[in-house]
């Protein structure tokens, strides 16, 4: 049982990387208006996040120091300031925008106005950073946002022609009514959501948090392979269902409650109540994972202590961050911004910020001194260079790409 | 590079990514018939999006297997949605032979707007019985129908729509 | 835990390779702060050597170059016109460092343990390796080697007395990469990365401490009667 609960940390960060409120209604979307033609995107973009996640696991775990850490250390503190100010925006964004989320899944089940659920909300997003035990937090946030496998279980009792599915995804079959233009920007999206710089942050912190050494990378490695794979299933899971029969009914999806619907089709009520569970324990999830790594990332630039394997009071500046985090995440979802646009646009921006977060990681898993016999082999070197690559292609096409297609509206 | 040289090139780039969000954030006012057809297209297109959505929720409503908030919420959030989408349409202005089109599409989507209310109000209020949704749906259909044509015309032959 | 040995027991460490911005550990493994500048102690017979970690916004923001730094600097002393101190920045001698690894370990807990950098000696001057990385080097005969990318230190002396003397500076062109420490490390890879940063780095090279004649730290430059030695590692 225990090794089970073990990998908890890789489901957890894998769900704020492709289930948390964004990835739920971007997939959905890209599945209703796109079929399968971009799965291999999200492949891609699963394999890249094991990459980088199991060097920066190995990091954490030989030398017990978290990304961020290393980000100062190589690049200076120069370029680590601009890389903490823009990682910090797209924390913080998406932390307000997955506290939205939490409360957008809540409200498909009561009718309480937003205004006291945000709050509410946010209280008990804080409650659990501050208080509750690393483990018990992702043990059950990443366990009960696995309720998402119901998509999957759903598309299987759809009964969709799965040669049609698989070929749409293996020749990138991109329906007519849709550009390029569109198409390259949902690939962008989808690439960097898959690799938000949070996800290390977060997996490799919480390995100090487990007080990973490198007896444990085994363990970190089952954390990768099990866990991100699993939250691009979910992924592809959401995306086909929304191919199979939202669709046919050309129906554009802009809010939580249409991702839903393909469940109930399959499945009725019950399969809605795990669907809704699953939507508060994702949601919920990301944002104690955007909220620990905004944390994170502060602290570890300026040496603060952090993490929450020490008592709070002896990491006071980094709690301090958290709470003022939430209050800012509450006072600005009070205004009733959408918190589904808040995200997709934080998406695209930390895009941009992803090569100043993996170059150090990869610099770094090659430093003998730092890594001993466990330093990175030629092939994981091989296709760290080719993702890095593809990263910058990435962050370079970001921004004139979601300009050119008005996010993602197109034709 | 020397200190205000740098400074003096980051102006101009600031300025210059500054003229470029302009340029692109300045797409309110199509003068052209082109990007009235793709605004046009893509409102439409949010309606016809709406109104399957709506469909979806009535046929599954219908057969229980809907919660009951889940389908309110379900169909609020179309109206928000769709709404949303026609008001920003309804200030943009049309190139001037293009007023009837204009017309023609703002009612159809004033009536799509109307006909998601209804079923939101249906859905709303205790049970929704078979005939009352099969009503629903056959009036969703032909609303769809009536839009795919118009969105049809809009794309193919802009003049001729509202010239009866 | 840690791969590299103390690097205070090895024969030579880099300044900012392998000491700044490091994180600083107390005795029980909590973190304290990050190293954010060294002090730099010059003697009466003009030999350099790193006495004391600092430590805080009045040693962290002078390092950062351009109109960023100066702001958060000028910032920094608004923000605490009415402190008396308020660029002295905080200070934790060497003496109190037990290992240099991949983190600073220090001897003690971390209670109470920042105070400001006290006053230098008599006969010691007090200067910053944040302002030796970056001077301009200017070599006989008019030549322009570049700048200072790190400065290489020797640990002398016993726990209690302990120095890093200065003993060399490597110097560059270019900057990039100059943390990455490919020209100075046990690097495997990735081989595109490495064939990049060898050829920014193809001029770089060591500047013994005895070849340096003037260092001017005001007007940030430095001028050297030698020319450089080729750079070794490992």
């Amino acid at each position: 049982m225990k090794k089970v609960f073990g990998i908890a940390l890789g489901i957890l960060t894998a769900i704020g990387g492709f289930v948390d409120i964004g990835d739920l209604v971007v997939n959905a979307q890209v599945g209703a208006r796109f079929g399968m033609s971009l799965g291999l995107v999200v492949i891609v973009g699963i394999i890249g996040i094991c990459l980088f996640a199991e060097m920066s696991g190995r990091v954490a775990a030989c030398s017990g120091r978290a990304t961020f850490d290393l980000v100062r250390e190589r690049l200076g503190p120069r370029v680590g300031l601009m890389n903490l100010i823009a990682s910090f925006a797209v924390n913080l964004l998406t932390f307000i925008a997955e506290i939205g989320g939490v409360a957008l899944a809540v409200m498909l089940v009561t009718s309480v106005s937003e205004v006291l659920i945000v709050p509410f909300v946010g209280l008990l997003v804080w409650a659990v950073l501050w208080r509750a035990r690393f483990t018990v937090m992702e043990n059950v946030l990443g366990l009960l946002g696995l309720c998402l496998v119901i998509f999957t279980v759903a598309l299987w009792k759809l009964g969709p022609s799965w040669s049609d599915l698989t070929s749409q995804m293996a020749t990138v079959d991109k329906p007519a009514s849709e550009d390029w233009w569109t198409y390259a920007y949902f690939a962008v999206a989808l690439f960097g959501a898959a690799m938000t710089p949070y996800e290390v942050f977060f997996f490799s912190s919480g390995g100090v948090e487990e007080k990973w050494t490198d007896k444990d990378l085994g363990t970190m490695r089952s954390n990768v392979f099990i866990g991100f794979p699993l939250g691009g299933v979910l992924s592809l899971s959401i995306a086909a269902c929304a191919a199979v029969v939202l669709g046919p009914l050309k129906v554009d999806v802009a809010a939580l409650s249409q991702v839903g619907l393909p469940v109930a089709v399959a499945f009725g009520k019950i399969g809605i109540a795990v669907v809704i569970v699953g939507f508060v324990a994702a949601t919920f999830g990301a944002a104690c994972e955007t909220g620990l790594s905004a944390g994170y990332s502060l602290a570890q630039y300026f040496g603060w202590q952090w993490g929450k394997f020490v008592r709070p009071r002896k990491a006071a500046k980094f709690h301090a961050v958290l709470i003022l985090a939430t209050l800012v995440a509450v006072a600005v979802l009070m205004t009733g911004v959408d918190p589904i646009m808040v995200t997709e646009l934080s998406v695209v921006f930390s895009a941009v910020a992803l090569p100043l977060t993996y170059f150090p990681i990869l610099v770094v898993a090659n430093d003998r001194e730092y890594m001993g016999q466990h330093a990175n082999s030629s092939v994981t070197n091989f296709f760290g260079t080719i993702y890095l690559v593809l990263i910058v292609i990435a962050a370079v096409a970001a921004i004139p790409l979601l300009i050119i297609t008005h996010m993602g509206a197109g034709s | 590079m020397g200190l205000q040289k740098r400074g003096a090139c980051r102006v101009r780039v600031g300025a210059a990514l500054l003229a470029l969000v302009g340029v692109a954030g300045c797409t309110g006012q199509p003068a052209s018939t082109s990007a009235w057809q793709s605004s046009s297209e893509r409102v439409i297109g949010t309606a016809i999006s709406g109104l399957g959505t709506a469909r979806l929720v009535v046929t599954q409503e219908q057969r229980s297997r809907l919660q009951h908030s889940y389908a309110v919420v379900a169909s609020t959030d179309t109206i928000d949605t769709t709404a949303k989408e026609v008001s920003s349409y309804l200030v943009k202005q049309p190139p001037d032979q293009l007023h009837d089109a204009q017309a023609v599409v703002t009612d159809a989507l004033q009536q799509t707007v109307t006909l998601l209310s209804q079923v939101r109000v249906e859905l709303a209020s205790p049970g929704l019985d078979g005939p009352a949704a099969a009503r629903l749906v056959k009036r969703i259909d032909a609303m769809r129908k009536a839009l795919e044509k118009l969105q049809t015309g809009v794309t193919t032959a802009p003049d001729a729509v509202g010239k009866r | 835990m840690t791969r590299v040995g103390n690097r205070l027991e090895a024969r030579w460490l880099d300044a900012a390779l392998h000491l700044l911005d490091r994180q600083v550990l107390d005795r029980e493994g909590l973190m304290i702060c990050n190293v954010d500048d060294l002090e730099l102690a010059e003697d009466t017979d003009h030999h350099l050597a790193v006495t004391g970690i600092l430590v805080g916004p009045a040693a962290l923001w002078p390092r950062l170059s351009g109109t960023l730094g100066d702001a958060l600097r000028r910032t920094w002393l608004r923000l605490g016109v009415q402190y008396a101190d308020r660029d002295v920045p905080a200070y934790i001698g060497l003496d109190l460092v037990d290992e240099i690894g991949a983190a600073v370990t220090l001897t003690v807990d971390r209670e109470g343990l920042l105070d400001k950098q006290p006053d230098a000696e008599t006969g010691e001057e007090h200067h910053r390796v944040g302002q030796l990385v970056g001077m301009d080097v200017r070599g006989p005969d008019g030549d322009r080697p570049g700048r200072v990318l790190d400065v290489r230190l020797a640990p002398k002396g016993s726990r209690t007395a302990r120095r890093l003397e200065v003993t060399h500076l490597v110097v560059g062109r270019s900057r990039p990469g100059t943390l990455l420490g490919y020209d100075r490390g046990d690097f495997n890879g990735p081989w595109l990365v490495h064939r990049i940063v060898k050829r920014l780095h193809r001029h770089t090279g060591l500047l013994p401490i005895t070849g340096v004649t003037t260092i001017d730290w005001e007007d940030q430059h430095l001028d050297a009667d030698r020319a450089l030695e080729p750079l070794t590692g490992v």
